[in-house]
């Protein structure tokens, strides 16, 4: 359809040069397509190239070198796969993985994912007004600096006198006096203070395309007694199919390289790695363990290795749920 | 495209009964309500520190320990002018990342949804993965590009290191994974005929997208305007990486300026000024409410 | 429609004007033009309003630079051009590192002492040790402070100001517990004697919990998040650290006792077990209210709690009630009281043309009447004998009594390595804290870690 759709656009671009059917494009209307796409690329590309492509590149070979603040100056020096090696042989290796496998789907199912789209779906039953004040309010976590943000959780969280859910809460729902997300229950409230950011994403892309969907399907379906939950069912998810496989992947790649509200909450603690994940590690490694002698080299592996398990996890997603006819065939109404 | 299922057959097709409905809206009114307990507990909380010397739990305490202790104090800021020079920056800032992003987004987006061309497919997954890159971990490879910029003759001394131009370019780049996904989601959903009765009088493909396709687009853009906003209101750690000092003094240096470990911190006041900080994100997002939810209404649609 | 495009290209015009104009508002400095006016450019970190005098006092000291150049028939003149701003730390180092890669780099260079490690290692600041005796202010540096500007037996920077680390005490609680107040007024002796040892320490707590003084979990309290105080206890407990080869120690048997230490605090109901992790304005808050005993705490935080913490009474309220002195003398480890130190050092940095001028200015930044306003404003200790003397200074009654703590203070190693040891080291403390480990298991932990990280940079003993 696709195809169609561009050969037509092609012929008609180069109609005054009376070119042939759309079935044979001639040379120079190859080029001369190719090249206005290339013009409406370019920014894009010019942007994207310099700064992720080449700073990629960089990294890559960067993580072969021992590249840090004490030798800045010096010619790289190449130490093979010694970086990779000191990864892998982190004794806490395989917690963190754990860790974070655990973090990134939990969040996701249950917030970034799941609960954007109930929040979408009861948000647009309801009348505009009401709607748009609750998505307003689900959207302030995401506008608050993070600082605040998490010293709102953790004066939320806190122990007795300063704790909010140990003041108002009652002790059969956990509130125990003591502090909640370090003696507590701390991946709860990791959990939850990501999820509560995460979700806003998602419930605005989800309202949208819901709120897109052509009222008279709906109106008909209610006209023949469908029931709600059927209408979810048979007409809005089928119809939001595609924002439901962006935020699916998009939602886990952030995750995965998420560490600054878990860094700010627990710092990966209490104890031995508690909540540590895998981009926190890879941050703290490189960085904050060595506060002035950079592990620009190190930090470069740990990046390296995370794009890598990121490609995977795209690769997956993509032929998972066929999301390949989404990029081949962007969806054109039918002409 | 979809088909709905039929339900079976009943004696007596109609609309659901009235009451039923009603306990649906019951049901989602108090679903939304209980979701948004901990926000709003957590936001009263942030408005009375702002306003008192002390809290304990939601409770503002006074020197006997009673209720009470209120004070406008941490506000005082508020009358000095760094704080609004910093929002001046910000908005600069946050104003040329939302140009910046939405220009090469709409141009790139509308290229990667209509046009066919090699390494089309690359591209979009291409960025797709590239979102894994965080900005952290891309410092150092960005630093050592920026340095070479620098070097070029000319337009050198205003994108290399240490120059507003870097700084700029590199805010904008790093957005556009998203916005190249987003804006081509759009111009995916818009139909084709329009463009094609441009193309069929002789338009140019450029035209055709400046004077037609944008403007059909335009709740796109200015769903991805919001996003873009928000990151450039809140950028800290690009500007001041690739910066000496606080050449781009913005509103979340200003906030950091108040913290540290070996100084006297007054969190109530940083507080202040992270409520402060929302403010306007907020009242712009009161303002543009129709057009930031039909993210991804298609013009044609009508929004 | 019309309305859209222009109101569009008016905005992406207004962007690209302000993009080159403010690109073209930032100038590189010229170190010197003809006139014999030479240009230092000096780089801070510092806390808005109270730690101002870092650069400020740069400032303040040309005029009297100048008068020097001038007595010393020098042409030259030199005017001081100061950035300062209280970026986040790790910002703030890698911004140096960046800018000395990029040429950019400032002539004079405020950071923690600990960075000479890496600076001096990557060459991007100068060694100065020849060039101190030529300025008479830098005679007057208390000498204990010396030893953090020392790297391989050369000195490579300038000490800013200094701060420690007190044992704070609650003077109602003891008595509330039975001590006379003729005992807790000789308290502080006897910490510095070393007749009240860190086991007398705990002791007390324990008793303070059982009589219900205090809570569980309050009688001895130390900092909520990692920090250079935790390196005291290892010196303490008798651990070496800098090893001759530029290797880090990390002695196992001290290590041990250090985890003990902690550990058994906890298990005796004296520490809390999740006071790891607890945010600063919590902790903050309780300290200075009263509610601990014993805390480990730091020189500045007297300042910040009469003013953003106590409830009524302000400075007037911790005299009453909290005392102070050195950390306690650990039995079975060196048996002598100690603290921590973490100066800040002015720097000059490799690239400057001028160190002779960068030097002459921060000699005359380094006077009495400087640093003592410096040192009131911002909580922090003398740095200079004179000050000893200086009635501004000694008016300060807090300052005054902390600065003795200086005769037995330790410092961090300028090593590159320190940061990673040290988080290794808190691994260690966190897990035994939170009961995730028995102290012999944390120190193996911490041996796996420190030798992943550091290879051939630790040593295991």
């Amino acid at each position: 359809m696709t195809k169609q759709i561009e050969e037509e656009a092609d012929a008609l671009a180069g109609a005054a040069v009376g070119a042939p059917g759309p079935q044979r494009r001639p040379l120079g209307r190859r080029v001369r397509s190719t090249v206005s796409a290339y013009g409406f690329m370019a920014p894009a590309v010019a942007l994207v190239l310099t700064f992720f492509v080449v700073a990629g590149i960089l990294l890559l070979i960067l993580s072969f070198t021992d590249l840090q603040s004490t030798n800045f100056n010096d010619a790289w020096t190449f130490v093979g796969f010694d970086n990779y090696e000191r990864l892998f042989t982190d004794a806490f290796f395989p917690k963190i993985a754990r860790n974070t496998v655990f973090y990134v789907f939990t969040t996701l199912i249950f917030f970034n994912l799941g609960l954007a789209l109930v929040l979408a779906l009861v948000t647009t039953s309801i009348p505009r007004r009401a709607g748009f004040f609750f998505r307003l309010v689900w959207l302030l976590p995401r506008l608050t600096p993070s600082v605040v943000y998490i010293m709102m959780w953790q004066r939320i969280a806190s122990a007795d006198p300063f704790g909010i859910y140990n003041q108002i809460a009652p002790e059969f729902l956990g509130a125990s006096g003591g502090n909640l997300y370090l003696g507590g229950s701390p991946w709860t409230f990791v959990i939850l203070t990501n999820g509560f950011i995460g979700a806003s994403f998602g419930m605005i892309i989800f309202t949208s395309a819901l709120e897109s969907i052509p009222k008279d399907l709906l109106t008909a379906a209610k006209v023949d007694g469908a029931g709600t939950w059927r209408i979810i069912r048979d007409i809005k998810l089928p119809m939001i199919k595609w924002p439901l496989l962006f935020i699916a992947t998009y939602q886990t790649l952030s995750l995965l390289t998420s560490f600054e509200y878990i860094l700010l909450l627990t710092n990966g603690g209490p104890g031995l790695f508690t909540t540590e994940v895998w981009a926190l590690t890879s941050y703290s490694r490189a960085f904050a363990t060595y506060a002035g002698n950079n592990q620009w080299a190190y930090g470069a592996t740990w990046a390296i290795v995370l794009v890598a398990i990121a490609l995977v996890l795209a690769v997956a997603y993509v032929k998972l749920f066929r999301f390949n006819e989404l990029i081949e065939e962007p969806r054109i109404e039918n002409l | 495209m979809t088909t709905i299922e039929t339900a079976p057959p009943r004696p007596a097709a109609g609309p659901l009964p009235k009451s039923r409905q009603k306990m649906g809206r019951y049901f989602a009114y108090g679903f939304l309500i209980l979701s948004i307990i901990p926000i709003v507990v957590g936001y009263a909380w942030l408005l009375i520190a702002t306003v008192s010397f002390r809290t304990e739990g939601l409770l503002p305490r006074n020197a006997e320990g009673g209720i009470g202790g209120f004070t406008l104090s941490n506000w005082d800021f508020v009358f000095e002018s760094a704080i609004w020079n910093a929002m001046v920056n910000s908005l600069l800032i946050a104003v040329f990342m939302v140009i910046g992003v939405g220009l090469a987004s709409t141009s790139g987006g509308y290229a990667l949804s209509r046009m066919k061309f090699a390494g089309r497919k690359t591209f979009l997954t291409g960025t797709l993965v590239l979102h894994a890159f965080k900005a952290e971990m891309l410092l150092i490879a960005i630093f050592f590009v920026l340095r070479f910029l620098g070097d070029i003759p000319i337009i050198g001394g205003f994108i290399g290191f240490n120059t507003v131009g870097g700084v700029a370019l590199v805010m904008v780049a790093l957005e556009l994974p998203l916005g190249i996904w987003l804006m081509k989601g759009f111009f995916d959903n818009l139909s084709w005929d329009m463009e094609r009765a441009a193309l069929i009088d002789g338009a140019s493909r450029f035209r055709v997208w400046w004077q037609i396709m944008v403007p059909q687009v335009r709740p796109g853009i200015a769903a991805l305007s919001l996003f873009t906003f928000i990151v450039g209101w809140n950028a800290y750690l690009v500007p001041f990486t690739f910066t000496i000092g606080s050449k781009v003094s913005n509103m979340p240096v200003f906030l950091n300026q108040l913290i540290s470990e070996t100084a006297p911190v007054n969190w109530n006041l940083v507080a202040a000024v992270g409520l402060f900080q929302m403010i306007p994100l907020i009242i712009f997002f009161i303002f543009t409410q129709e057009l930031l939810l039909n993210i991804y209404a298609g013009g044609s649609k009508g929004t | 429609m019309k309305q859209r495009p222009t109101r569009f290209r008016a905005l992406i015009l207004l962007g690209v004007v302000f993009a080159m104009v403010a690109a073209a508002c930032t100038s590189s400095d010229d170190t010197a033009d003809d006139s014999g006016l030479v240009t230092i450019t000096a780089r801070c970190k510092a806390a808005p309003n109270v730690e101002d005098g870092r650069c400020n006092n740069l400032l303040r000291g040309v005029v009297a630079a100048n008068a020097q150049l001038a007595a010393d028939g020098d042409d030259r003149r030199v005017e001081v051009q100061i950035i300062q701003d209280n970026k986040d730390w790790g910002d703030y180092l890698t911004e140096f590192e960046l800018a000395s890669s990029a040429g950019e780099a400032p002539d004079i260079i405020v950071s923690g002492h600990e960075l000479i490690g890496t600076w001096a290692t990557s060459g991007i600041i100068t060694d100065i040790t020849d060039q101190i005796g030529d300025y008479p202010e830098f005679d007057d540096m208390i000498p204990s402070l010396w030893a953090s500007a020392e790297l391989d037996g050369k000195r490579w920077g300038i000490p800013q100001d200094a701060e420690a680390r007190p044992l704070y005490f609650r003077k109602d609680l003891l008595l509330e517990l039975g001590w006379t107040q003729a005992e807790v007024d000789s308290l502080p002796a006897d910490l510095a004697s070393g007749a009240f040892t860190w086991e007398d320490m705990l002791d007390t707590a324990e008793a303070a919990v059982a009589a219900g003084v205090v809570d569980e979990g309050n009688g001895w309290w130390h900092r909520p998040v990692n920090g250079n105080d935790f390196l005291y206890y290892y010196y303490s407990a008798g651990g070496e650290l800098l090893d001759d080869s530029g290797a880090l120690i990390y002695d196992q048997a001290a290590a041990q006792q250090v985890y003990e230490l902690v550990g058994g605090a906890v298990d005796r109901g004296i520490l809390s077990n999740s006071l790891l992790g607890t945010s600063w304005a919590d902790w903050n808050s309780t300290v200075a209210n009263g509610d601990i005993l014993f805390v480990f705490g730091g020189s500045w935080q007297w300042n910040d709690w009469a003013v953003n913490y106590v409830v009524e009474g302000g400075e007037e309220y911790l005299f009453d009630n909290l005392g102070f002195g050195p950390i306690p003398a650990l039995a079975g480890g060196t048996n002598e009281p100690t603290t921590l130190t973490h100066p800040l050092l002015y720097m000059v940095s490799s690239d400057t043309e001028d160190t002779d001028l960068a030097l002459l200015v921060i000699s005359k930044a380094t006077t009495k009447e400087l640093n003592t306003e410096y040192a009131l404003a911002s909580g922090h200790l003398a740095i200079l004998q004179s000050q000893a003397n200086y009635e501004p200074y000694t008016s300060s009654e807090f300052l005054a009594e902390v600065a003795s703590l200086l005769e037995y203070t330790t410092f961090v190693p300028n090593s590159p390595f320190f940061s990673a040891w040290s988080e290794g080291y808190f691994l260690g403390i966190s897990a035994v804290e939170s009961g995730a480990s028995t102290p012999a298991d944390a120190v193996q932990i911490v041996v796996d870690q420190l030798q992943n990280e550091l290879g051939e940079n630790v040593i295991i003993r």
